[in-house]
């Protein structure tokens, strides 16, 4: 056997261990509710079993663990390493009786990839699954690599870690940078943990929340999610968790540390504020003229929907989306797509990209009417620098961008193929796509196994860039054809 | 303290010892059925050797994990009796089956280690000898060996090389007290010492190497327990590798002392070429002055007294090339040792114009002076003789009535020493040749003759000071010396 392939059943096997200890950590939860102590066997079995295999994996393969490089060519590894995750992650609950293996692996696929759209019944779930798929959103969202790496210190992991869709130049020490990203969002958890139970929520859902907030996930431990609460406290912390998770990691890490100037002129922060301040009374006009509500109410709602949407979280403040208008419908489903910051835990297009776009657009006017001898710098602001965007960056985006409304068609044709409207299909498929988890329910416990599936692998696209699949498809390609 | 952190460094073995149980529990709750529990138990076992490396732990693990299957799973629950007996053959096999797992890994164990430490000694040798085979000179090539014998083998090492001590990190080693044990190891050719049959009660290991007669080389390692057989032939395949290089070093030695004893026979040709050459001339002019005066009865005073200021300037030319020529010996055996005095310039250039003040006859010398005071650390005497040949080539090689000039000037925190003449100028041809100590023309073209080794003395001398000469003709006519010194 090639040394090649044995680094690579190296690294299998510590990532095993890794997702066998994130199965067993719910655990725990039974010494605050021993009522649910049968439960803890659906963790401990899958959990301890893929901790032996993987250790023994890493032990036979151990001294060819540096024997490979991660570079774009090893791209398809993250890939396979993700679908193992979804798959393992889902035995827990494929493990229960009343899931099917495809509705566990939608569960799993949804909770790795920070959507949130959900099948199964809230009410009737014990406590130790909803912590686990609270917890399945954060190491998802914050990305099962950066656990990689806190763990291990190991060189060659830079690569990976772009290559999973991170962006930032937090520091050139990867592992210290890693520890530190974990490191801020415990810090907001426990605060917004803190600040949900002092405000109505109890310790385990406040726990919860915050996590899925943090982490753009929306899992929620209610049926309704938070119109639960129907508290406005709660609804402003939520906004804010989902805000703070939306934006990228190295912003966090200049907040903290007090650079404010870095980042005030980072366009997606202008995004935002763009959407929040114009775009958000508008609708709100649409909504209460529409709905017959005050405007007050209508602005809560119609900001914390798009807050929502644009961070790619999915809680949701409204019971359902059947009594909005359209024109609010297709606003959110802009927002999905655009999704939220590079270099965050949200999905989408991101917004750098949408920002890129537009302004690519305005370049490409201004270079046809200005003189051929004047040269404008093409250039975008990418949180605390100009960053120079050259002609291949927008052929990529552009790209990017058109693969990404392939599948959002394709998606939406499934679904109207089932019989949906196309308003609900291409609802419903930006959610799944842009890891949101807004639901106008299509994806229930009685849908059908082909929708559940192409949902798995909408979410599972959309958390991974879909760019890295398709490479890692024609890396595969090209092994088979040599 | 040490105990408590053995302890915790063991975390992975509890870390393997809780999830076991705690899939036992599991496998129970899910009825997997007993048998399954204990075929986990024995993965465990395994699992445990594979991890801590010790058949103990696996022993010790497969007891506990008999003594917990029994209280948990066996009826009566909860206590260590057994109701159905076919579990005590379970059990028994298990124990069996477990013991039988460790002693085997155990055993693969040790040959793999045993194949990785051949493996990395062979890595370790051939990264020697690369090492060895590219670098020069025996101090470094002996440093090299030790360090490297340091560093593999862990042991602090001293060599011994015709009655020098080479060591690692430059200790001193009083070696004198076992100069004797040293000399018997190269005799013999032997080890002897700790750890050999004879004198083992010694500090060291003392290890004759023989490479060429003549040289003699001892290797003392501090051998602080038994060696075992690999370091033992790591050790050797090293120094045969020492002996190997040290050949190749000792040859190339020969032959550059082959070299320069060649160089010095050629040196030595050259200075008797030079000698008879310069003699000869002046030896003619002595010979007929003196024959001249011993024959003729009448000269007048005049002439006798012109006959034998001839003769004694052409003793003097002769007493100056002797001069040279033991300066230049001296040069080629890197005898001369610079004797650093402050001295002025001004000085210098006046005992220099001095020297040869008697000999100038219808020359004119001019000597200008520089404004400033220039004081410079030089060696007087061998300055003064630079400027002396110097001034005396340009009377030598210029017509009679030539102008010389001297002058001195500090520049870019240099001192120029120039001294000029307005006669034939220098052959452009022999222009860059003139300092090479075989050159000499044989013609005698304007009123030259050859130039002798005088130049030759002066560049040697110049750029012992860290300076340099030069020489170039002159716009109009002449040619200039041109001295460069720092200050």
């Amino acid at each position: 056997m090639n040394s090649k392939a044995r680094s690579i059943y190296s690294y299998i096997g510590i990532f095993m261990m890794i997702i066998g200890s994130i199965i067993i950590i719910p655990i725990v939860t039974v010494l605050f509710f021993p009522e649910e102590s049968e439960q803890i066997k659906y963790f401990a079995l899958p959990g301890i079993l893929t901790i032996f295999i993987g250790y023994i994996l890493l032990y036979f393969n151990k001294e060819y663990h540096n024997a490979i490089k991660f570079d774009r060519n090893s791209l398809w590894l993250i890939v396979l390493i993700w679908l193992m995750a979804i798959v393992i992650a889902s035995f827990p609950i494929a493990l229960l009786n009343n899931y099917s293996f495809t509705q566990a692996i939608f569960e799993s696929a949804s909770g790795l990839s920070t959507t949130g759209l959900s099948v199964m019944d809230v009410s009737v779930t014990p406590k130790i699954f909803l912590l686990y798929r609270s917890e399945l959103q954060f190491f998802g969202g914050v990305g099962l690599v950066l656990v990689f790496v806190s763990i291990l210190s190991k060189q060659n992991t830079y690569a990976i870690y772009a290559a999973e869709g991170h962006d930032d130049q937090l520091s050139p020490n990867l592992v210290k940078s890693a520890r530190r990203i974990i490191g801020i969002y415990f810090i907001y958890i426990t605060i917004g943990t803190i600040f949900l139970a002092v405000f109505g929520m109890s310790i385990f859902d406040a726990i919860n929340h915050s996590i899925a907030a943090i982490s753009t996930g929306g899992f929620s431990t209610k049926v309704d999610s938070i119109y639960h609460y129907q508290s406005l406290m709660i609804e402003i912390i939520i906004i804010v968790l989902m805000l703070l998770g939306g934006t990228n990691f190295l912003i966090h890490h200049y907040i903290i540390t007090g650079k404010f100037n870095k980042v005030r002129k980072h366009s997606e922060l202008k995004y935002i504020i763009v959407v929040i301040l114009i775009f958000v009374p508008l609708f709100a006009l649409i909504v209460s003229k529409f709905q017959n509500m005050s405007y007050v109410s209508s602005f809560r709602i119609t900001l914390f929907q798009f807050v929502s949407a644009a961070t790619t979280t999915g809680f949701s403040s409204v019971p359902t989306f059947a009594v909005f208008s359209s024109i609010f419908l297709l606003m959110m489903i802009l927002l999905m797509i655009i999704g939220g910051g590079i270099g965050s835990t949200a999905g989408g297009i991101k917004q750098f990209r949408t920002i890129l776009i537009l302004k690519s657009i305005f370049w490409y006017f201004r270079d046809s009417v200005s003189s051929k001898r004047l040269v404008y710098k093409k250039t975008v602001y990418k949180i605390n620098k100009r960053e120079e965007i050259s002609d291949k960056m927008i052929n990529s985006t552009y790209v990017f961008v058109l693969i990404y409304f392939s599948f959002l068609f394709l998606g939406a044709l499934i679904f109207v193929g089932h019989g949906y409207t196309l308003e609900q299909s291409l609802f419903e498929t930006a959610s799944a796509l842009g890891t949101v988890g807004l639901s106008v329910g299509l994806f229930t416990y009685y849908s059908p196994n082909i929708i559940l599936w192409m949902g798995s692998i909408l979410m599972f696209i959309g958390r991974l860039e879909i760019l890295i699949v398709m490479i890692s498809i024609v890396n595969v390609i090209n092994k088979f054809r040599k | 303290m040490k105990l408590i952190n053995k302890f915790f460094k063991l975390w992975k073995i509890y870390a393997i010892f809780i999830l076991s149980i705690l899939l036992s529990f599991t496998f129970e709750a899910f009825s997997f059925g007993y048998e399954n529990i204990l075929l986990l138990f024995i993965i465990s076992v395994v699992l445990v050797i594979m991890e801590s490396r010790s058949y103990i732990f696996g022993f010790i693990t497969a007891i506990v994990l008999v003594l917990f299957f029994n209280f948990f799973f066996t009826d009566p629950k909860y206590t260590f009796m057994i109701e159905n007996s076919k579990y005590i053959i379970t059990l028994v096999i298990f124990l069996i089956v477990s013991f039988l797992i460790s002693s085997l890994m155990q055993k693969l164990h040790k040959e793999a280690t045993r194949a990785q430490e051949g493996e990395q000694k062979t890595d370790a040798l051939y990264n020697v000898a690369k090492g060895l085979l590219s670098i020069s000179s025996t101090k470094r090539i002996n440093t090299f060996f030790i360090e490297i014998i340091q560093k593999n083998t862990g042991f602090s090492n001293y060599l011994y090389m015709d009655g020098k001590i080479y060591s690692a990190y430059n200790n001193h080693f009083e070696f004198s007290k076992y100069i004797k044990h040293i000399e018997f190891a190269i005799k013999t050719g032997s080890h002897i010492g700790a750890g050999t049959s004879y004198k083992p009660d010694l500090p060291f290991r003392i290890i004759g190497i023989s490479v060429i007669t003549g040289h003699k080389i001892a290797l003392l390692v501090e051998i602080t327990e038994n060696l075992k057989k690999y370091e033992n032939d790591f050790l050797n395949a090293i120094i045969n590798l020492y002996k190997i290089v040290m050949q190749k070093e000792f040859a190339k030695a020969d032959e550059e002392n082959s070299r320069f004893m060649a160089e010095n026979e050629r040196f030595k040709n050259q200075i008797l070429r030079s000698i008879s050459h310069d003699l000869r001339t002046p030896l003619t002019s002595i010979l007929t002055g003196s024959t001249l005066l011993y024959n003729e009865i009448d000269i007048d005073e005049e002439t006798r007294r012109v006959v034998l200021s001839e003769i004694i300037d052409e003793v003097d030319s002769m007493a100056l090339l002797m001069e040279n020529i033991l300066q230049m010996t001296k040069f080629q055996n890197e005898e001369v040792q610079l004797q650093k005095t402050k001295e002025s310039v001004d000085e210098i250039v006046s005992q220099a114009t001095n020297n040869i003040k008697k000999r100038l006859l219808k020359h004119k010398l001019f000597i200008e002076k520089s404004d400033e005071v220039i004081i410079m650390n030089i060696d007087a005497k061998l300055l003064i003789q630079v400027i002396t040949n110097l001034l005396d080539n340009a009377i030598q090689h210029t017509n009679e009535d030539s102008e010389i000039q001297v002058q001195y000037y500090l520049h870019d925190n240099k001192v120029h020493i120039l001294v000029s003449d307005n006669g034939g100028g220098i052959n452009e041809d022999d222009l860059a040749r003139i300092f090479d100590s075989d050159y000499f023309t044989n013609e005698k073209k304007d009123n030259r003759r050859g130039f002798g080794l005088g130049l030759t003395i002066c560049q040697a001398i110049v750029e012992k000071h860290g300076g340099n000469i030069k020489a170039y003709n002159n716009k109009d006519n002449g040619a200039t010396f041109d001295i460069v010194l720092p200050l």
